[in-house]
């Protein structure tokens, strides 16, 4: 007796539960759907900027002109250091006018983005040797230097995809690194060029010191 | 005994004449049961009919798509992007934009809801992601009224859920959910180390950059469903509580 009272709750209750699994499993595959999925990846070169500087003399003129041996293009900026006493003997032009601009900090700025294997237009310093001779004493030799400190930033781009410079950048964030101070100080990679300058003559009042330069600034 | 024997031997076909009742009683029902399976499964591709399809397009080409023809799932597998994005002998410029067009077309033969999951994260050469570095250097430029709406409390920074907020008919496109993609300019000031170099020259300064090397990596992944009892599916497909009002436009809830 009590067997087919089990039975009798037991097989309706197994009849709800199946008819019940049966309705949810047909909802579900009611819905129509659909999938698909697409992927894809980009190395990002962040190589460093590379440059040489060339400042070859000739007709006591100074040839200064950069060139990009990195492979991201980059802008460049050179300051040319001479001693307050000869700056005024020392005179600027340029291969292509317009090309280099002296702004208030000191830098001559290079007016494009310069891509690898490019290199600038010459910024030319010459020397007003007349002027320089006219002052000095008759037979005296006068020896100075001067210094190109060449500095050159990565170029950035904005959303249209110009190039620009960015030389506020600075390395704040740089932690534990031996030379975290020296790059707080060289805002960009920067090298300096300490080749003697231009001999106008002997005796030497050398000024500088250009194998020795700390990072442009 | 006798009565026994003769007893035994009515009983005997009796019993063997139940026994291929109750058989042929079972393989009946087998058949039924066969026979219900196969009508069920007839049902089913009655109802593919309306076959439901979803593509991927970059850039106005399609890339992946799944669609229900023929009785059959036709998949394209995981399609690739980001093919062409940098011109040969270019490399991918930080701050610059590249055009990435990305929408979805719908490739069945009934309209449909879609969105689209879109993710970015960084990766090394052997494809593991580096989580250390941050996923929002990689932007998008989404479009604007484009009827793409972005589900913020869906999205991290990792993945930003983008639903179509209209009926996309069968055969048609939707307009682009975004224009270009690219790496953020700031990529610049995540610096590893700066190393110096002394030369005849004088010091050079290098700076190494936390970036270098890496991969950038996006996936889009695409969802559609049915446009009938659309909020019922939704929720059932996507698990998304959606409103749809009656000129069919979704609002998330």
């Amino acid at each position: 007796m009590k067997k087919k009272k089990i039975l009798k709750i037991l097989v309706p209750a197994s009849l709800a539960l199946m008819l019940a699994a049966g309705t949810r499993v047909q909802d579900a595959l009611a819905y129509f759907t659909s999938y698909t999925a697409a992927q894809g990846r980009v190395q990002v070169s962040l190589s460093f900027t590379d440059t040489e500087t060339d400042d070859d003399v000739s007709d006591w003129t100074k040839h200064i002109s950069i060139m990009n041996t990195g492979t991201v293009p980059c802008f460049v900026r050179v300051k040319v250091l001479v001693s307050e006493k000869y700056g005024k003997y020392v005179s600027y032009s340029f291969q292509r006018e317009g090309s280099w601009t002296l702004e208030e900090d000191g830098y001559w700025y290079y007016d494009a983005v310069l891509n690898p294997g490019e290199s600038t237009e010459e910024l030319l310093a010459l020397l007003d040797r007349i002027s320089l001779n006219q002052d000095t004493e008759n037979g005296e030799q006068q020896e100075f230097n001067v210094i190109v400190v060449q500095e050159e930033t990565r170029a950035l781009y904005d959303g249209d995809g110009n190039p620009y410079a960015d030389w506020t950048m600075k390395w704040q964030d740089v932690q534990n690194s031996e030379d975290a101070a020296a790059a707080a100080r060289a805002d960009t990679e920067s090298i300096v060029d300490g080749e003697g300058g231009e001999n106008a003559g002997t005796a030497g009042d050398a000024e500088g010191t250009g194998n020795t330069g700390e990072g442009g600034q | 005994m006798r009565r026994m024997r003769d007893r035994k031997k009515k009983t005997a076909p009796l019993l063997l004449l139940c026994a291929s009742v109750v058989l042929l009683l079972l393989s009946t029902v087998g058949s039924t049961r066969a026979a219900l399976t196969y009508y069920s499964e007839n049902y089913a591709m009655e109802v593919t009919v309306s076959s439901i399809g979803v593509t991927l397009q970059e850039n106005g080409n399609p890339v992946s798509y799944r669609n229900y023809l023929s009785d059959d799932w036709s998949d394209s597998g995981a399609g690739e992007l980001l093919a062409d994005l940098v011109p040969e002998g270019e490399t991918l410029t930080p701050g610059k934009r590249y055009a990435e067009s990305l929408s979805v077309f719908n490739s069945g033969a009934i309209d449909t809801y879609v969105r689209v999951i879109l993710y970015r994260s960084w990766q090394d050469s052997q494809g593991n992601k580096l989580t250390a570095l941050s996923p929002e250097l990689i932007e998008f430029d989404l479009a604007e009224d484009s009827g793409w709406v972005v589900d913020e409390k869906a999205s991290t920074p990792e993945r930003m859920v983008l639903y179509y907020t209209k009926v996309l008919p069968s055969q048609e496109s939707t307009p682009a959910l975004c224009d270009a993609v690219g790496i953020s300019g700031d990529i610049f000031r995540e610096v590893d180390r700066i190393s110096v170099e002394e030369t005849e020259e004088g010091k050079i300064f290098r700076t190494i950059y936390r970036y270098d090397g890496c991969w950038m990596n996006v996936k889009a992944e695409v969802d559609a469903v049915q446009t009938h009892s659309a909020a019922e599916a939704i929720g059932s497909a996507w698990g998304v509580d959606a409103d749809v009002a009656a000129d069919g436009t979704l609002r998330l809830k």
